[in-house]
């Protein structure tokens, strides 16, 4: 039988529990009540708990400690995972240094999320990516370690300064190494993958297609499970058959070659953060501020540390934020099966309102992107109600080119704005060639108005997408016109001067 | 902030920032809430099924296939109700169950118990229910005309408004919507009943108000109060929103416990919560100001508007809280206040940090800087100048001021965050970006608050409290307060531990427990601690008075008892505190007392409009600067100064927390959250996915909380002020802000541009495209 560590002793996972979550599996069977339910579907971090990652994929994050919602995470996605809790980090008598900070700092009131923004808090120190080098750039980490919590009394402040406390205890107490600070756990994972007939986890293609073979005519595939959970817990639907895509091997390579990236469909967002840092084996080059942006404000960080590349495009919603930019890059996707592989452009690929061309059977393998001439040059921008952890009003993403006067390359497309993800082609065409005046704006700007027919709904009415659709293309223009990179924005607004103090 | 202020004390431990006393056990997971407490053996589970259209008649009900689902164990409906139907906080008019009617999406039709949560749900959708539709009202604007109302409508008049209208030199005319919002209490509703011997019951609720909690489902079974026992350890979260809304599950749970002897737990998921419950109201303010050409008010005629949904609820207490509360800080000699109470087929709005007092608020604020606009003054001067003072101290209730904090406090609010120069040196950064032609705005905003403190329904200001001293010298405190986060155990627990001059630890504030204290008054109207210290206080008192009686006549000491530092002295006599209550104890002197307390002063005729409501006010000023970005409405607020007044601090780590804590709540209530209902009365923000509250991100960069420090004129306990509502509204500061933002694109417009509440970056947008493109 698979198995799970949990703050470092071994528990079988029963068979049947394909769909159960790992929160009620912690809560109702473990009796790890520590660990909040607040909204089920991933908004709101109170069920936040850390993953020790051992092997393979996990530790590509560039980060061994990473925090998931255990609310959408399926309990058999994580046999032969490890995981740690509250109740892991410390108690009352012993509490790790976040939590005997957040009590000092008064950083709980009502305490209900509290737990999950430890889980949070504890995986930012426990992060061992550079310390961002002054004040405020280590202010922004901290804020964006949180911004998958959400709390209702505090108004954050206190927590921010708790984290600050507890990083002093870990540098005066622990040499600087989280890592000391969390108790021994004596069980390790060791290889173990699910055993549950109705919860395949394949490891390679092999097992994948056998998986599908056994599986009969329309398996469910889970590649995150960040959006296919919601199901489980929000519409109360049970699953026959689940085959997870997030271990095969084949479906979590990058390549990169002859002018084209290409994704495995598994990849996570975390990884996807890392591919396009600068930072990354295959190349200083891969800097990709549009990715950054993109990904900064995707979902939260336990949404990307989960969520896949092939899952935003597999949900095929008209609001994920991947699909203008991947259009921009002319990407191309192969479909896998048991009979083989077929190759489909992305423009080719939406149908209609969250329906596709991927057939019963068919699963993302890969995403194939041609590199832009500069991976500076792309652009990306979000227009949401909040600027953390919210889905798009309008998403905006721009290839423009110009040489010597003249647009030479173009590419645009929008998300948020239709039942697909939208290229006004018609512009795009017209624009190549055209010479970069002021005149040339204004016609783009009236083609544009013209051509877009915006949706009208909770999030933002028609008039303002239509708005955001020629504004977000106005900024991309001007950025076009002076060097790549980003246009001044509301986050380049210095603080007002001498007010820290 | 100045955690540490030095100044005179009690005691140390009065105006210490002591922690919170559940603070380790909620960083360590440990903190029990309701749905973490050991489930007893066949645990059963509950859920309802919602009605899906807003107004109609049931005309088929058909549950066999909801019976015969997998694990379902009963089906309740209405007619299965022993007791009676209704569960209204204050007047009738929310069945438990429909009964044949139904009047707004997500109205529990029935209830479904099943052996687990999740069959519960699933055995939901077999349900076979069919309406007779009926026309619905589903806005303010709709139910105006149709005049339909849950209570009647009020006019409260000083002088004669119209008259001094008709001459003022300046009206201004306009009105102010302002939607509601979701409490999102990250703890959802839940109870959970079991079953005793005997018919009795214990009930387990997260709720804000215990003793009605216990009424209603004595009322619902139909059996005496004595036989239900309702507990409350602590809530995650409230903020009004578990004020009356937490007993219909505390009664369907426990009507399913009766029924099957088992335990019953019903416990909300996000979504039927955000559906099924109530919510702050949203207000449309109708309003005229007229002013001199100083800037002084003349008169006002205000009419409130409250969305209160199907049924009465608390709105006739919240609607009079915004009647109090529409001219804030500000003296009119004349004006005409028309509050009312209109019935759409929505869910019945209720009880939210403010309890109108926000939405009364919110419109005089935006028209002061309409004035101001118009009369070319800065807005803080127009306001200031109209700030209640003496010689113009009369509120239009009746009520006459005689504590005058605000002007004192703005003008240091004002001089601590560099007012002056910030506007000057913002009004140039304004000009040059439009001279550049470039995208970012700034604007600042200082405005006051001026809140109420009591209950306007007079009964409600008591209180009681049991203190009982155990023979180790330990002591436990029960009173009826709840604790939802704000504190209020840690609170009064310094005041019992400061009473007998011991550490805090070694006093424990038990759960609230109807049985402990009867009778309790809802934890809310920023009250607890002013009740339930002052109480506790009391309990105290009257132990002391035993022991002081036992110490005279048994230890022969004759000098008044001090409690220090864990002594009990009298003159040159000393003894520990255990020792003391050891010998105490043998001696047979009581050790145990119940306190009470009613706040003095008190009365109101609701019909007139007249009297003193209001124990005393609490206060706070907010200078907010915010950063516009012109081309999507997105904005930043760059930094927040607050100078509270929450008198003498009982504890003021707990107290900066809330007034924090309540700027935030109130900066997503007029900017992030936005309440949005389909054409067919649905709730489409009904998941966090869609309705957004304020995340670390959305917090001020910079971010200053001073008190005032001063002892409450009043004799409250320990000269402390009430801190858990007034803050909230400091956030109208940062809306004002950002309306002037959007203005500057323009300064050379007739009238200021209208900015919607909430402003999301898409009302933002709108109002500076409104800004630049009219008036000219």
């Amino acid at each position: 039988m698979s198995r799970i560590i949990v703050n470092g002793t071994a528990h079988p996972i029963p068979p049947g529990a394909a769909d159960r979550n790992l929160l009620n599996w912690l809560r109702e069977t473990q009796g790890l009540t520590g660990t909040k339910e607040g909204c089920a579907s991933g908004d709101c971090g109170a069920c936040t708990v850390l993953v020790h990652a051992t092997e393979g994929a996990d530790l590509d994050h560039g980060q061994r400690y990473f925090v998931i919602n255990s609310c959408i995470t399926p309990l058999a996605a994580l046999a032969g995972r490890e995981v740690i809790t509250v109740e892991g980090l410390g108690d009352p008598k012993a509490p790790h240094p976040v939590q005997a900070a957040m009590a000092t700092e008064h950083a709980s009131q009502c305490g209900y999320c509290t737990p999950g923004f430890v889980m949070a808090l504890a995986a930012q120190q426990l992060d061992t990516s550079p310390f961002p080098e002054d004040d405020a750039a280590a202010h922004e980490a901290a804020v964006r370690s949180i911004s998958g919590n959400l709390c209702r009394c505090t108004g954050y402040r206190p927590i921010l300064a708790a984290l600050e406390v507890a990083n002093e205890t870990i540098a005066r107490s622990f040499e600087g190494n989280a890592e000391a600070a969390l108790p021994p756990r004596t069980e390790s994972p060791g290889r173990s993958r699910s055993t549950d007939p109705n919860y395949l986890v394949p490891t390679t293609l092999v097992e994948l297609h056998s998986a599908i073979r056994s599986a009969g005519s329309d398996p469910t595939f889970v590649a995150g499970a960040t959006d296919l959970w919601l199901e489980c817990n929000q519409r109360y639907q049970d699953f026959e058959q689940l085959i997870d895509l997030s271990q095969v091997d084949e479906l979590n390579d990058i390549e990169r070659a002859d002018g084209w990236l290409s994704i495995g469909a598994a990849v996570s967002h975390r990884r996807l953060a890392r591919l396009f840092s600068g930072q990354h084996e295959l190349g200083a080059d891969l800097f990709a501020p549009a990715v950054l942006h993109l990904l900064e404000r995707f979902g939260s960080p336990q949404v990307r540390n989960r969520g896949t590349l092939g899952g935003n495009l597999g949900t095929a919603s008209p609001i994920a934020d991947w699909p203008p930019l991947l259009l921009c890059l002319d990407a191309e996707l192969i479909l896998g099966s048991v009979a083989g592989e077929r190759r489909v452009p992305l423009d080719a690929y939406y149908t209609g309102y969250r329906q596709t061309v991927r057939q019963p059977g068919e699963y993302l393998k890969r995403i194939e992107l041609r590199e832009p001439h500069d991976w500076r040059a792309p652009l990306a921008f979000k227009v949401s109600k909040r600027t953390d952890d919210d889905i798009s009003s309008v998403f905006g993403a721009f290839y423009l080119r110009a040489e010597r006067g003249q647009v030479t390359h173009c590419r645009l497309a929008y998300g948020g704005v239709a039942a697909t993800p939208w290229q006004p082609s018609k512009l795009a065409k017209e624009l190549l060639g055209a010479p970069t005046t002021e005149a040339t704006l204004a016609l783009a700007l009236r083609s544009l108005e013209a051509e877009v027919q915006p949706l009208d709904d909770v999030r933002a009415s028609r008039a303002y997408r239509q708005a955001m659709t020629l504004s977000l293309f106005r900024r991309a223009w001007a950025a076009m016109l002076s060097a790549p990179g980003f246009a001044d924005d509301l986050y380049e607004l210095a603080p007002v001067q001498g007010a820290r103090a | 902030m100045n955690l540490s202020p030095e100044r005179p004390q009690p005691s140390s431990l009065i105006g210490s920032p002591q922690a919170h006393e559940s603070g380790l056990g909620h960083t360590t997971g440990t903190a029990r809430y309701i749905d973490d407490l050991p489930t007893p053996a066949n645990l059963r589970y509950l859920a309802t099924g919602q009605s899906t259209v807003a107004h109609g008649r049931v005309t088929r009900l058909d549950l066999e296939a909801v019976r015969s689902a997998p694990g379902v164990v009963d089906v309740i409906t209405a007619q299965d109700v022993p007791g009676d139907l209704d569960v209204g906080a204050v007047y009738p008019g929310d069945p438990l169950l429909a009964n044949g009617i139904v009047e707004f999406i997500g109205q529990p039709l029935f209830a479904v118990v099943a052996t687990s949560q999740r069959a519960a749900h699933q055995a939901l959708a077999r349900a076979a229910v069919e309406y007779n539709q009926a026309p619905a009202l589903l806005t303010i604007e709709q139910a105006r005309v149709a005049d339909s109302t849950v209570l009647p409508t009020r006019t409260w008049t000083v002088g004669d408004a119209e008259a001094a209208l008709a001459t003022a030199p300046l009206v201004l005319e306009g009105e102010l919507y302002v939607r509601g919002q979701e409490h999102f209490y990250l703890e959802g509703q839940v109870a959970l009943a079991l079953p005793g011997e005997d018919d009795t019951l214990v009930v387990h609720s997260s709720t804000q108000y215990p003793g009605e909690v216990q009424k209603l489902v004595a009322s619902v079974l139909a059996i005496p109060l004595h036989k239900v026992e309702v507990v409350c350890r602590r809530m995650g979260g409230a903020f009004g929103g578990k004020e009356s809304q937490a007993a219909p599950l505390a009664c369907l749970a426990a009507l399913a416990a009766v029924r099957s002897g088992c335990a019953v737990k019903y416990r909300m998921p996000r979504h039927d919560d955000m559906v099924q419950t109530g919510k702050r109201h949203d207000f449309a303010c109708r309003y005229r100001f007229g002013f001199d050409p100083q800037g002084d008010l003349l008169a006002s005629s205000i009419d409130l508007a409250g969305l209160c949904g199907y049924s009465p609820d608390l709105s006739e207490g919240i609607v009079d809280r915004a009647m109090f509360h529409a001219h804030n800080a500000y003296y009119t000699p004349a004006t005409t206040i028309i509050g009312r109470r209109l019935k759409t087929h929505t869910v019945s709005n209720t009880a939210f940090r403010g309890f109108g007092g926000p939405q009364g608020m919110i419109a005089i604020e935006a028209a002061f800087d309409d004035a101001a606009w118009r009369l070319g003054m800065d807005p803080l001067d127009l306001r200031k100048r109209n700030l209640l003072r003496p010689g113009a101290s009369d509120t239009p209730y009746g009520q006459t001021v005689t504590d005058f904090v605000l002007p004192a406090l703005i003008d240091d609010l004002e001089a601590h965050c560099d007012y002056r120069t910030r506007c000057a040196e913002i009004d140039r950064f304004n000009a040059d970006a439009n001279g550049e032609g470039s995208a970012l705005r700034r604007g600042l905003s200082l405005t006051p608050v001026q809140f109420g403190i009591s209950f306007t329904a007079k009964h409600l200001n008591q209180a009681g409290a049991l203190v009982s001293i155990y023979t180790d010298g330990s002591i436990e405190l029960t009173h009826a307060g709840t604790e939802m986060g704000q504190g209020l155990y840690t609170k009064v627990a310094q005041v019992v531990a400061d009473a007998f001059g011991v550490p805090l630890r070694q006093v424990r504030n038990n759960a609230t427990r109807t049985d402990k204290v009867p009778n309790g008054s809802p934890t809310a109207a920023s009250s607890g601690s002013d009740l339930n210290g002052m109480a506790a206080a009391n309990a105290c008192e009257r132990i002391q008075a035993g022991l002081a009686q036992f110490a005279q006549t048994e230890l022969g000491w004759t000098d008044p008892l001090t409690y220090r530092h864990g002594q009990v002295t009298s003159g040159d006599h000393s003894l520990t505190f255990h020792e003391f209550i050891t010998q105490a104890y043998l001696a047979r002197t009581p050790l145990s007392a119940t306190g009470f307390y009613a706040t003095p002063e008190i009365h109101f005729d609701k019909a007139r409009g007249f009297g003193r409501p209001f124990y005393y006010f609490a206060h706070g000023a907010a200078a907010s600067e915010v950063a516009v970005d012109l081309r999507t409405g997105e904005y930043r607020t760059l930094r927040v100064d607050i100078l509270h007044d929450a008198g003498r601090s009982l504890n003021p780590a707990i107290d900066l927390g809330q007034i924090e804590g309540g700027f935030v709540q109130g900066l997503g209530w007029l900017t992030c959250e936005e309440l949005l209902w389909g054409d067919d009365g649905r709730v489409l923000s009904n998941s966090p996915a869609n309705y957004k509250i304020p995340t670390a991100h959305d917090v001020p960069e910079v971010f200053n909380v001073r008190f005032f420090e001063r002892p409450n004129s009043e004799a409250t306990i320990h000269r402390s002020k009430a801190v858990g509502e007034p803050p909230l509204m400091l956030a109208i500061s940062a809306w004002c802000a950002l309306r002037r933002a959007c203005a500057s694109v323009n300064p050379n417009r007739a009238t200021l541009a209208p900015l919607a509440a909430p402003a999301t970056p898409e009302a933002v947008y709108r109002c500076a495209q409104l800004a630049r493109d009219e008036g000219r």
